[in-house]
């Protein structure tokens, strides 16, 4: 064999290294979905929040937390379902029943900015006559 | 004798992944991820405290500042139009173009913008941070004001803030947007 040819058979392929590669997108790709999934449900996504810019991000959420959203028109959903108020007092009747200490509840209400204050105060009322007490606005801290 | 045949053994078949087709498939799955992926957007959460069911429960603070939202933003200048036509009374009219530019009403005095309750909360807040606030929102005003307002009141750190009815003002619907 010349020195030449035994060069060029000792000289390595100069391929990418795929397998590793294919392991960094699989793990973008399983991050990227599972942030997809956790979207969270609760949260009606044809609501715009209002602007708050100096409020307390929420770095903790209480796993009982109750979320209401009221729409622009007034429509108000809990989960994926629309509810009326006196159901959203039903609800949380319900929920006080079955939880522990359920006056520590906090509810949530996350109304559309351009909302009328009108239709947040009929969520607001249906909380109210629960009793409940830890109740929340949101808003968005940045476009 | 026969010639014994030569058996050939087949090269044993190619055991291994077809690659490069699968990297297309998730390289077009990791395109759709990311370009489908939301900014995030951090919630943030103000508390409000509500009246107690019963009236009779409720316990007013000693001396209450009381902030009303009121409904009229810069846009709706055909609506304050209309109401200065509608009446001659001079100071009828100077009240109504005293609230064209004003959202809030600090303890039932002149309306104000927001940067004005900030003076006056600011120097409320230096006084007795533990102050209770009652905010009494006009039914028909934009949620979006409230929310400014406890907003406000949240980087005051004035945390004791009872959101209250306000029987005065009357709901009067937004005219329904067309699709």
């Amino acid at each position: 064999m010349s020195k030449l040819k035994q060069r060029i058979a000792n000289t390595e392929a100069a391929e990418v290294p795929i397998s590793s590669m294919i392991d960094i997108v699989f793990l973008l790709i399983i991050f990227f979905i599972v942030t997809a999934t956790l979207d969270k449900e609760a949260e009606d996504q044809a609501i715009i929040l209002s602007e708050a810019p100096h409020g307390r991000p929420v770095t903790k959420q209480d796993p009982r937390t109750v979320t209401i959203n009221v729409r622009q028109d007034g429509t108000i959903t809990m989960g994926a379902r629309l509810v009326s108020p006196a159901q959203i007092t039903q609800m949380l009747e319900d929920i006080k029943r079955t939880a522990d200490d359920p006056m520590s509840i906090p509810i949530v209400i996350r109304g559309d900015h351009n909302a009328q204050h009108y239709h947040i105060s009929k969520a607001l009322e249906a909380v109210k006559a629960t009793g409940l007490y830890k109740v929340s606005l949101t808003g968005r801290k940045e476009d | 004798m026969a010639k014994r045949e030569k058996t050939t053994v087949a090269p044993p078949p190619d055991a291994s992944f077809p690659l490069s087709s699968m990297i297309d498939v998730v390289f077009l799955l990791l395109i759709f991820f990311i370009l489908t992926q939301k900014p995030i957007v951090e919630d943030v959460q103000m508390n409000v405290q509500l009246p107690a069911p019963d009236p009779s429960n409720n316990e007013l603070p000693a001396i209450p500042i009381t902030v009303e939202v009121n409904k009229y933003e810069r846009d709706n200048f055909d609506e304050i139009d209309a109401r200065l036509a509608a009446t001659s009374d001079p100071n009828e009219q100077a009240k109504i173009l005293s609230e064209v530019r004003a959202y809030y009403v600090l303890n039932g005095s002149v309306p104000i913008p927001l940067d004005k309750l900030r003076t006056h909360l600011t120097n409320i807040a230096k006084g007795d941070a533990d102050s209770t606030i009652m905010i009494k929102c006009d039914p028909s005003a934009k949620h979006r004001k409230l929310v400014l307002l406890l907003d406000l009141c949240s980087d005051l750190e004035l945390n004791s803030l009872q959101l209250v009815e306000n029987p005065a003002r009357p709901y009067v619907p937004d005219p329904v947007e067309k699709r």
